[in-house]
């Protein structure tokens, strides 16, 4: 019971977390909360799913993940006109973006879904390439290949980075 | 041994065995422009967490956090420790401490258990059979693997398909995993047959013992076997579009 409870309080301490990273998916706010509400629950059902000791925010970025790629084929059977990601609430959302931030949303906007999973959770989330490697179901030789193709093309749009 | 630019970025985010960084650092003394590149991934990461960093500050609506205290407050969800499972995952553990090709040899033989398990049970078909050269898919997996593809197969298929992909000998491979025996394994197209490098019993177990998405899109893998395609894999998973293309090819290799 204590046990449950702290998992519980740590899912609600992730949820910003699972927030950004559904974002970077749907590029619209109120979808990717839509599939964080759908992954929450999904994970409540199935605490016992977990392997204690493994890390709970990979499982849930898995599970957010998944979540959304079901709503794509379940949005793409019923040919709905509403695809994810079509247009630009995300950015009006937030309160006051920087320049330099939307300009990396943008850029981030224009990569495959892939190589931006890859780019998010590694360099934003800060999952080691093994990580990444499970949450997407990929061996770790193509997150290491996805993620090198997406910052070269996040560096083409924005410029090099000088440290 | 060649310093590109994947090997500099691994570098960059500290993935990189201790070998690998003694050759870097090394080659960086050599040539600053080495280190310049490394300092210009550690800066894009940098830049790029930066970027996100306030997303996190803004307020989480009520209804998600409802969803989960207000399921503190209902039942409380089930917490069961894997105590039934254990045997599976020490096995799983002791499998993933291995070599590959050792792990595959015990993993192999003791899918052939399974497989003779299941054979004084049934006819057979379901499981794995021997074959001249080891074990092959038997008739219900070799059906999935030659017909099924990752994107269209149903969500409640009884032998699911995960990655397909070129093997290092050129032959096209696809892992698949049997749900009612909880088998995992790698097949790979071989004459008529799916030739089995690598089985695993017990380990569909943690995922997918519901029908549940979570186990989709062929993620969740075991881990272990992620780490044999990581071993055996050349270039990249096929996409849909080369998974259909191999199927109408009957899994022959496109490089071939």
């Amino acid at each position: 019971m204590d046990d449950t409870k702290r998992i519980q309080r740590e899912l609600v301490e992730l949820i910003p977390r699972l927030r950004r990273y559904a974002r970077s998916l749907t590029r619209n706010v109120a979808d990717a909360d839509d599939v964080v509400q759908v992954a929450l629950e999904k994970a409540l059902g199935r605490l016992d799913q977990w392997q204690r000791g493994t890390r709970l925010d990979s499982w849930m970025f898995t599970i957010v993940r998944n979540s959304w790629l079901d709503e794509v084929r379940s949005r793409a059977r019923r040919d709905e006109h509403a695809p994810f990601g079509g247009d630009s609430e995300l950015v009006a959302a937030y309160a006051g973006p920087a320049e330099e931030t939307l300009a990396i949303e943008e850029a981030m906007a224009r990569l495959p879904e892939e190589q931006r999973s890859c780019v998010m959770l590694v360099l934003v989330e800060g999952l080691s390439y093994k990580e990444a490697a499970e949450v997407l179901g990929i061996p770790i030789g193509t997150v290491t290949s996805r993620l090198a193709r997406g910052r070269e093309a996040l560096q083409a749009v924005l410029g090099p980075d000088t440290g | 041994m060649q310093i590109d630019d994947e090997l500099l970025m691994r570098y960059a985010d500290g993935e990189i065995d201790a070998v690998g960084r003694a050759r870097v650092e090394a080659a960086m003394l050599a040539d600053p422009a080495l280190g310049r590149r490394v300092a210009a991934f550690r800066a894009q990461r940098e830049r790029l967490a930066k970027a996100f960093a306030p997303q996190l500050a803004e307020p989480v609506p009520d209804r998600l956090r409802l969803i989960v205290e207000q399921a503190q407050a209902a039942s409380p969800a089930k917490v069961i420790d894997l105590g039934e499972r254990r045997g599976a995952k020490r096995l799983r553990q002791r499998i993933r401490s291995w070599s590959w090709p050792e792990a595959s040899a015990v993993a192999a033989s003791l899918a052939l258990g399974v497989l003779v398990a299941q054979q004084a049970g049934h006819n057979g078909d379901d499981g794995l059979r021997a074959g001249p050269g080891g074990l092959v898919a038997g008739r219900t997996i070799a059906k999935s693997l030659s017909t099924q593809l990752a994107s269209t197969q149903p969500e409640n298929a009884s032998v699911r398909v995960g990655l397909t992909f070129e093997n290092q000998h050129g032959e096209v491979c696809r892992t698949f995993s049997q749900r009612k025996a909880a088998l995992d394994g790698i097949a790979c197209r071989s004459g008529n047959e799916w030739r089995v490098d690598l089985a695993l019993s017990g380990s569909a177990d943690a995922s997918s013992t519901d029908s549940g998405s979570v186990r989709t899109a062929g993620s969740h893998l075991p881990p272990e076997l992620l780490k044999a395609v990581d071993a055996q894999i050349r270039g990249e998973p096929f996409d849909a579009g080369a998974e259909a293309k191999a199927r109408q090819s009957d899994w022959r290799s496109p490089s071939h």
